[in-house]
Parts: structure tokens; C-alpha cells; sequence
């Protein structure tokens, strides 16, 4: 019979501007507060998965050997995973295989980032045809103009309208305000988020999540340890990446051409990534109770919604309309408050989701708390096509 | 005071994005002889079928919108003065969705889905040598 993996610990830096601090500081300081979670000594690590990011020259791309300098050199495997946005996950996915396995009886996955500082700009050109280079330089096609194309054609197809897209934000601003790892914790209505500046039609700026500074560690071990560690382990059903698929009209960041035919549905990544997970973990969409997912903008929201749990487009607005999305919904979204209250610290947002939905299966986040809440997903998309995706389940 | 030169702007090996000097450009694509799939910009793989059998090919000039969208905010120097400017996901006949610069409506709204257009060029801001940059974009017929 196949290993089991349990989550035995989880623990957060809060999402925020920390110019006082390093980003390794900030990832020591989420790895202790995990390790003490679990019951766990930094010695008993047996496998280390850490999520790079991009932005900073050895402390952010070996971030992960970065932890036995800082904590103690005790030879433990040293893994360091960039996949954009999807990198948290895909270090998850490392920890959680090397236990599945048997490379090792315990990992940790670990990831933190520092980015506040507003819209991605070109990187550097690394040679010819490189399109990201070309969208940026050809068309002035940033992240947000890519996510407003596909929101109005979104409007065009199914009949969302702006309205649809601030309620999005209202909701995860009401959940975030009671979210102490979040960066925003203010509430807004329908009215001040359409009020806000427009960025990209018909994108305002409180529709689109700020990059920002954090990071989150998730200690895992074998199942049949799991409760040397921590009372209420949390099983890792399903860790999972998945790309795009040619014939999926959806304009992928940074492709300069798409087919028209029409043959997919859109963002397959998604769906390929989900209906993977699925099968990964014999569960399958209507066994969800809470769902943590990648609120770039608030159009992700309905659209990615509709591709993790298989359901046709447009459903999403009808969820939102009835308050399924909400807390006390038959369906919770975003209950940390999302991308949109956390601002989103790329490298490190997915175990951000990850510790969310595992404190929500332990009930542990008081006012914030899906009633009863035993299975959840987490997903973040990556650039260039890129979906990750863990599905959690409780086991006590 | 010598005028100022102006340059198309290329695929960055060098490779043409559009057939210029021309009064009728057309973009600059690939066809595959092995599945018939089309892309842009020209590229010596096919995407669909994966072999590398791709034929030039000129695009069609006229498509239509599949969507579009106004950019209030220029992350890119290149694109500082041109704000608000308009960008498009464009339908050719080829059955190809091509990203680009729409001409910005004279109403200041993104041109509606199904809106018929047609290639143009037009200069584009300067390089980072002062040259002044030809870019394709489309147009409301």
C-alpha cells in the first residue's frame, strides 16, 4: 500500500513591508514557528523543499540552504524550486513526493519572497525570441492587461459584469479583515471598489492584488508518525503541476499567438491540474468545503473557480450572487481574505494557502472558520501556463 | 538638426515582425506543411504537431476584435507618453489570436468584441539608441 503524508505543522510570517528585515530572516522565522507546530526539532528534518525567488541573487535562489546556515548544518537534502507563481506548491510537491518515496520520514517545505514594490517589468532579454521581452517591448502587454482581456471576453461570453468583479473584492476584503496574517484589512463596498482607479479596463485598482513581502513553512512527515508530532494531522491528498494545452484559446503570458480553433475549454492548465489532483487523491469536486486560489485579480476568481471544481462558465457569478463564496457558504472562497487582502508574495503564497486551509481543517481561525470544513484545495497559477494545485484533508 | 531614424520593429534575432517598406504590410507568420497550424510570430517548430517542417506565410490584414482592453498605467518606458493606450487579443481569418496594440477609439472605450480592424503601421515611441520605432497595430475599419 502506498506511504501516506501528513501535515504535521504550518507557520506564517505575516503578509507585509518588512524593510527592517531580510527575506531569509523572514523564511527562518516561518520555518521555527512551523518546526513548533509540529512538535518538531529543526534536527529531525529529514528533507528540505524551498521555494526560490527571482529577485534576489543567493538569498533569494538558495534560499533554502540559506535554513542549515541559520539553524544548523546537519547534511539534510537541500532542494530550491522557481515556477513563478506555482512555486510554493511545486516545493510542496517536492517535500510531499520525498516522503511518499521513502527518501526520507520527514520534510519541511518552506518559502518566503519580498517583492512590494508594484508592477512586474520586463526581465532581463536573454536572446532571440524571447516573447516575454517582445510582449512587453511589441505590445505593453503587462500581467493586468493579459487578465482584462480575458475579463471581457469573459463579459462578452457568460454576461459578468464590473459589478461582479468589485463584489469579488467586497467579499475578500470582509474575509481578510478578520485575517491577522494580512497586509489589507480594511473593508470595501461594490461602490468604492468600482470607484477606484481604473488600471485596465475593467480591471480598477482594488480588483488587482498587490505583490508584496512574506513567507510560510509547511512541516510534513509519514502518516503513521504523524501523531508523535501533532494530535490533528492533516493529510496531503494530492500535490500536483500541470501545464497549458495547445488549442486552449486562453492568452497565456508571454505567447504572442493562440489558436482560434476553439477546441478546449479555457485555462487548461487549470482544469489539466485540477482533474489530476482529482485522480491523485479519489476525490472529486463536490468533496471540497473550502477552496484557497489564486486571486491575481478579482476575474480569477470566477473564472479559476469554474475550472478547479469543473463547473460551466459563468457559474461562478450565479455562486457569488447567492453568497455561496463566503464564509457561511455552501462553497467558501478565499477565506484567508486571498490574494486581495494578503497582497500576493509569489514565491511563498501557495503555503500561504496551504497553512490557511490546514488551520481551517483543524479549526483553528475563530471568526474566519468554515463550519466543519474536511477536505480543501489550494491552487496558484504560474506564468507561462503554469497551475499548481494540493488538495488537504483532514485525518483525526 | 539630422531627423531622427525610424526602424520597424523586429523579432529580436533580427527576423522581420512585418513586410516593410510596404503600403499594404502584412504580418509575418509560419504555417506547419505537416498540420497546416499557423502562428505568429514565424517560428521553426510547430506547436500543434511538433515538427519542424514551418513555411513562411503572410497574414491577413483585416480580423476582428476577440477582445480588448485600455492600459491606464505604462510600466515600460517605451510606453510612458502613450497612456491611456489600447491593446487587443485580434481574430485573423487563419484562425490565429494575435495579442496587439489596438488604435485607441476616439471615444476613449476598448473597441466592442466583433469589431472588424485592420493592420497599420505607426510610429511607436524610440529605442534605446533614439531611433524612432515602426510598430503594427490595428485599426477600426
Amino acid at each position: 500500500m502506498a506511504r501516506e503524508v501528513a501535515i504535521v505543522g504550518v507557520g506564517m510570517h505575516p503578509w507585509g513591508k518588512y524593510p527592517e528585515k531580510t527575506i531569509v530572516d523572514m523564511c527562518v522565522e516561518a520555518t521555527l514557528k512551523a518546526l513548533q507546530d509540529a512538535n518538531m526539532n529543526w534536527r529531525e528534518v529529514g528533507f528540505v523543499a524551498s521555494g526560490c525567488s527571482p529577485w534576489f541573487h543567493m538569498g533569494g535562489l538558495l534560499i533554502g540552504n540559506y535554513m542549515p546556515e541559520r539553524l544548523g548544518e546537519t547534511g539534510v537534502p537541500v532542494v530550491n524550486v522557481f515556477n513563478a507563481c506555482a512555486t510554493p506548491i511545486s516545493a510542496l510537491r517536492e517535500a510531499y513526493n520525498a516522503i511518499l518515496n521513502g527518501e526520507s520520514d520527514t520534510a519541511i517545505a518552506l518559502a518566503a519572497d519580498k517583492y512590494s514594490g508594484g508592477f512586474f517589468v520586463p526581465d532581463k532579454y536573454v536572446g532571440p525570441r524571447d516573447p516575454d521581452y517582445l510582449r512587453f517591448r511589441m505590445i505593453g502587454l503587462t500581467n493586468p492587461t493579459v487578465w482584462a482581456l480575458w475579463a471581457r471576453r469573459r463579459m462578452h461570453v457568460v454576461g459578468t459584469e464590473p459589478w461582479h468583479f468589485a463584489k469579488v473584492k467586497e467579499k475578500n476584503s470582509q474575509h481578510g479583515a478578520l485575517n491577522p496574517y494580512a497586509r489589507y484589512r480594511k473593508v470595501f463596498t461594490v461602490d468604492e471598489v468600482l470607484n477606484s482607479p481604473m488600471v485596465c479596463d475593467p480591471l480598477t485598482l482594488y480588483e488587482i492584488c498587490a505583490t508584496n513581502e512574506g513567507a510560510a513553512a509547511v512541516v510534513l512527515c509519514a502518516m503513521d508518525k504523524a501523531k508523535n508530532y501533532n494530535s490533528k494531522p492533516i493529510k496531503v491528498s494530492a500535490a500536483i503541476v500541470a501545464t497549458s494545452q495547445f488549442g486552449d484559446p486562453t492568452l497565456v503570458i508571454p505567447y504572442l499567438s493562440r489558436s482560434a480553433k476553439d477546441a478546449l475549454p479555457i485555462h487548461s492548465e487549470i482544469r489539466n491540474a485540477a482533474q489530476r489532483a482529482y485522480k491523485a487523491s479519489g476525490l472529486k469536486p463536490s468533496d471540497i468545503d473550502v477552496v484557497e486560489l489564486h486571486d491575481g485579480c478579482s476575474y480569477h476568481e470566477l473564472a479559476y473557480l469554474e475550472a478547479i471544481l469543473d463547473l460551466e462558465l459563468g457559474e461562478s457569478d450565479r455562486l457569488l450572487e447567492q453568497g455561496a463564496t463566503t464564509i457561511n457558504g455552501k462553497i467558501p472562497v478565499n477565506p484567508s481574505g486571498g490574494s486581495s487582502s494578503l497582497g500576493e508574495a509569489i514565491s511563498a503564497q501557495g503555503l500561504a494557502q496551504a497553512s490557511e486551509i490546514v488551520w481551517q481543517l483543524r479549526g483553528e481561525v475563530g471568526e474566519r472558520q468554515v463550519k466543519d470544513a474536511k477536505v480543501g484545495l489550494g491552487q496558484t497559477y504560474g506564468l507561462m501556463g503554469n497551475c499548481s494545485i494540493c488538495i488537504l484533508e483532514r485525518a483525526f | 538638426m539630422e531627423a531622427k531614424k525610424k526602424v520597424p520593429m523586429k523579432n529580436d534575432d533580427g527576423m522581420p515582425l512585418f513586410t516593410w517598406p510596404s503600403d499594404n504590410p502584412q504580418l509575418i507568420g509560419s504555417r506547419c506543411k505537416a498540420c497546416g497550424e499557423i502562428v505568429f510570430p514565424k517560428r521553426p517548430q510547430c506547436p500543434k504537431c511538433y515538427t519542424e517542417t514551418e513555411e513562411e506565410i503572410l497574414l491577413s490584414r483585416r480580423g476582428k476584435v476577440y477582445s480588448s482592453t485600455i492600459s491606464y498605467l505604462a510600466p515600460w518606458t517605451m510606453f510612458k507618453g502613450s497612456v491611456p493606450y489600447s491593446i487587443g487579443h485580434v481574430e485573423l481569418p487563419e484562425k490565429v489570436l494575435i495579442p496587439c496594440r489596438l488604435a485607441l477609439h476616439p471615444s476613449g472605450q476598448p473597441l466592442p468584441i466583433g469589431t472588424k480592424v485592420e493592420l497599420a503601421i505607426e510610429e511607436w515611441g524610440e529605442d534605446e539608441e533614439g531611433n524612432v520605432v515602426l510598430m503594427h497595430l490595428f485599426r477600426q475599419i
